[in-house]
């Protein structure tokens, strides 16, 4: 019963959205699918929210390696949820200007909307700059013609990077113009358009047949590892 | 005498005037030249078998194209059918709902906020002065809201800004609408019916008095038949003068209604063949009726105008509809209908070679690297004493690629249970934690280990993706894992955490549909399950036959796949090649149809 139930739930969803996409008329029924799987989540985040203070609260009381970090996670945790639910220094609505908790929590100059732009925002770009230098380690290691195929990977991306700066003009740009094929730029074009675009769709044609695969398994229970596996 | 003399020099020099005008005349431009000419028989009709959403125009190419035409530019009318008072006080209510939403500075929209609010006060539109006030303000609102945007540039604000720009725009089209269609309802009027009120009813009046209506048609035979005759001759001559004054007012009405260009197209080689073309207005609202026009033009090559200098355009008269459109939903979307006949041939296969699978055929699949190295990263995790990291990507349970990591998730758990491996599983969502754990603790169960499972190595960390990362990081830089797996949905953190792990010398297995992300696993990772393989780990590491059937039915939609491929590409070759119009609908019909 414990696994029948959700392998109901499962299978009247999925129907009913593939339904939805056939039958203009029923094109509500997948929106309502829809909006309980956001009522869901969003009840779901209560379970979340508690988690995460139960983890770190033990992290903390076992002085585990990084418990430290678990202090600043639910001090920032609990400041951000005190200023978002509080509406700390929130301004009152124009509609309503005479009761205090009338303003968005997100109005500028609240609490909340200081936390995001000078605390959350810098963090994240923070992290997302790290990129850079992951790319350039990752090329490195790559790149290194080991064999004939990380040759051709190497040769192709050597192109490739040369053809999307200026220093394909001063390396092909004398070239005439019936030749204008194989200047680097075009190569690069050609490269992406051609060989890459191909390969991509013969992925993308995989993924999509796996997909609708991986998608009728659930529907129809016979994949049901992802309740734990077992018969129902 | 003096006159006399002018005169005569002028009429000795009228040739020498007249010759040099004509050169001057020659060297002008001829505008004659660039008139360029209307396409005719444009016809709107509704597209069968669609979701309410398209209407098809078809026209006849203009005079002198391709020579004297570029494109041909589609307008739509905005002026469409009429909203309701309801709907517009609903959308003025929407419009104030964004106001609430967005962190609009008060000092600059405050009194337009109000001035909107008053005016939601009003319970109907019933004339136009309510209307204009409602445009007044709205037009008020929009400028100020456009200032602002200009100004400032809210990240946090950014949903909401769509949304009321949107609005805006709405009720922008909508005001406008309301006042064309008041208009159109007053010269609703068939040419029948005013010759019958200009020629007829005076002549009837005159001989059965002013109760002719009511039994006229009986006494018809009273009417002398000089006069009969006469009235009827009187009445055809009536009615087409009518006709005339009806397609004029209608055409008139179509000037006074506000349209916006949609596209400019270009007719393709064979279209010009086929002296016809077509185009497709899409994400139209069923609810409403819609006019169209559409012009040639022809825009002036550069070559002609010198450098630096901007092309002129030149635009035909518009073609247009006379009647609205209104696009009308269908009970099944015939445009999906390949896509559905697609899916059954899939599903067909899928379901058959379960069937054959469970009767008992072995059915073979060429080995995965990637799966195979399961039991290898999980034993290494053992002997080095050290935890497992499986990350079901960063998107929540209604993601398919989720439900597919979680599976991969199973047969992990179950191996670490087995050898008594530590395995934790950090999660972005509330709801994917909670399967994951349903998933561990069955796997635990199924390995006999079920006093083995701890839930606490479960763990929700945060939605956000970079946070997510940051703790990720961290705990692998602390903990080191000896091997890290993610199946899932990924995006820019894919390299970051995979790089992390390459750092600490994990083992790494991943697994993703992201196609922007398998180069940075392929770099990074030491095994890597590329697109369907990811999808085919569950079929795999089970073993189990209806999970193997489904793979092989798999293999009968990539044949057919195949199979389409090759004739797209042929049938586009040949039209290509020859020019055919046939091959080239086609072509077309394979584009705009089978591929959507």
């Amino acid at each position: 019963m414990k696994r029948t139930i959700p392998l109901f739930l499962t299978a009247i969803g999925g129907f009913v959205l593939i339904i939805a996409y056939y039958i203009p008329h029923t094109q509500g029924w997948g929106e309502v699918a829809a909006i309980w799987f956001d009522i869901l989540a969003a009840i779901a985040f209560l379970l979340g929210g508690g988690n995460l203070m139960k983890i770190h609260l033990k992290k903390i009381s076992d002085h585990k390696a990084g418990w430290a970090y678990s202090v600043i996670t639910i001090i920032a945790f609990l400041a951000t949820l005190t200023a978002g639910l509080g509406k700390v220094f929130s301004p009152p609505s124009m509609q309503y200007p005479d009761m205090a908790w009338s303003g968005s929590y997100r109005e500028i100059g609240s609490a909340f909307w200081w936390l995001f732009e000078y605390a959350f925002k810098p963090l994240t770009a923070t992290m997302f700059s790290m990129l850079a230098f992951y790319v350039a380690s990752a090329a490195f290691r790559a790149f290194r013609a080991k064999n004939f195929e990380a040759i051709l990977l190497l040769g192709t991306a050597f192109i490739i990077l040369l053809g999307r700066t200026a220093a394909a003009n001063w390396v092909t740009g004398w070239l005439p113009e019936s030749w204008a094929g194989l200047k680097l730029e075009n190569v690069t074009v050609t490269i992406m358009q051609v060989f890459n675009t191909a390969g991509n769709r013969a992925i993308m044609i995989g993924i999509a047949l796996g997909v609708a695969a991986t998608s009728l398994k659930v529907l129809l229970g016979v994949d049901r590892s992802y309740l734990g596996g077992g018969k129902g | 005498m003096m006159q006399e003399h002018t005169l005569r020099k002028l009429r000795l020099l009228a040739p020498v005037i007249m010759i040099a005008g004509a050169g001057i005349a020659q060297a002008q431009p001829d505008e004659s030249e660039r008139m360029v000419h209307p396409p005719v028989d444009l016809t709107a009709r509704d597209k069968s078998w669609d979701g309410g959403e398209k209407i098809t125009l078809t026209w006849k190419l203009a005079e002198g194209d391709p020579d004297n035409v570029s494109f041909y530019r589609v307008y739509r009318s905005l002026t469409v059918a009429p909203l309701h008072v309801r709907e517009l006080h609903d959308a003025v209510s929407d419009l104030h709902d964004d106001f609430e939403e967005l962190d609009i500075p008060r000092d600059q929209l405050q009194q337009c906020i109000e001035n909107v609010l008053q005016l939601m006060d009003v319970q109907g539109i019933d004339d136009h002065a309510d209307l204009y006030e409602y445009t007044r303000e709205l037009r008020h609102a929009r400028l100020s809201m456009e200032r602002w945007i200009q100004a400032t540039s809210p990240t946090n604000a950014e949903t909401a800004r769509i949304q009321i720009i949107r609005d805006l725009d709405k009720l922008d089209d909508a005001i406008p609408t309301y006042e064309a269609q008041r208009e159109d309802d007053d010269s609703e009027t068939s040419a029948e019916k005013i010759a019958m009120m200009a020629v007829t009813e005076p002549v009837l009046q005159e001989i059965f008095g002013d109760d002719w209506k009511e039994d006229w048609e009986e006494r018809i035979e009273e009417i002398p038949q000089d006069v009969r005759f006469q009235l009827l001759e009187d009445r055809d001559q009536a009615e087409e003068q009518a006709e005339a004054q009806v397609a004029r007012d209608v055409a008139a009405l179509g000037n006074q209604r506000r349209y916006k260009s949609i596209e400019d197209v270009k007719p393709e080689e064979w279209e010009l063949h086929r002296g016809k073309m077509s185009y497709e207005v899409e994400k139209l609202d069923r609810r409403e009726k819609y006019w169209f026009k559409v012009t040639a033009v022809y825009v002036e090559e550069m070559q002609d105008v010198g450098e630096g200098a901007i092309p002129r355009e030149y635009e035909s008269e518009p073609a247009m509809t006379v009647a609205g459109v209104q696009p009308a939903r269908q009970w099944f979307d015939g445009v999906r209908f390949p896509l559905s006949l697609y899916v059954l041939i899939v599903c067909g296969a899928v379901m058959i070679y379960i069937q054959i699978a469970r009767s008992g055929k072995i059915l073979k699949v060429r080995t995965i690297a990637g799966l195979e190295a399961v039991d290898e990263a999980v034993g290494r995790a053992t002997e080095m004493g050290r935890p497992i990291m499986f990350i079901c990507g960063i998107q929540d349970m209604n993601d398919i690629q989720t439900i597919a990591g979680l599976t991969v998730l199973s047969r992990v758990a179950k191996t670490a249970a087995e050898y008594d491996a530590k395995i934790e599983v950090p999660t972005s969502r509330s709801l994917v934690m909670t399967a994951a754990r349903e998933t561990v603790q069955a796997a635990y169960l199924e390995a006999g280990r079920p006093d083995a499972y701890n839930e606490d190595l479960i763990y929700y960390v945060t939605d956000e993706q970079f946070g997510f990362v940051a703790y990720l990081q961290g705990t692998m830089a602390r903990e080191k894992p000896a091997a890290c797996f993610y199946m899932g949905t990924f995006f820019a953190e894919s390299l970051i955490l995979a790089e992390t792990g390459n750092s600490i010398g994990a083992i790494q297995v991943a697994g993703t549909a992201m196609p922007a992300q398998l180069p940075f696993f392929v770099a990074a990772c030491d095994y890597t399950l590329i697109g369907e393989e990811f999808f085919a780990a569950s079929a795999y590491l089970s073993g189990a036959p209806e999970q193997m059937g489904s793979l092989k039915g798999q293999d009968i939609g990539k044949m057919v796949v195949g199979i389409m491929v090759i004739i797209g590409v042929a049938v586009a070759t040949l039209a290509s090649v020859t020019g055919s119009v046939h091959l080239n609908e086609a072509v077309e019909f394979i584009r705009e149809t089978m591929l959507r």
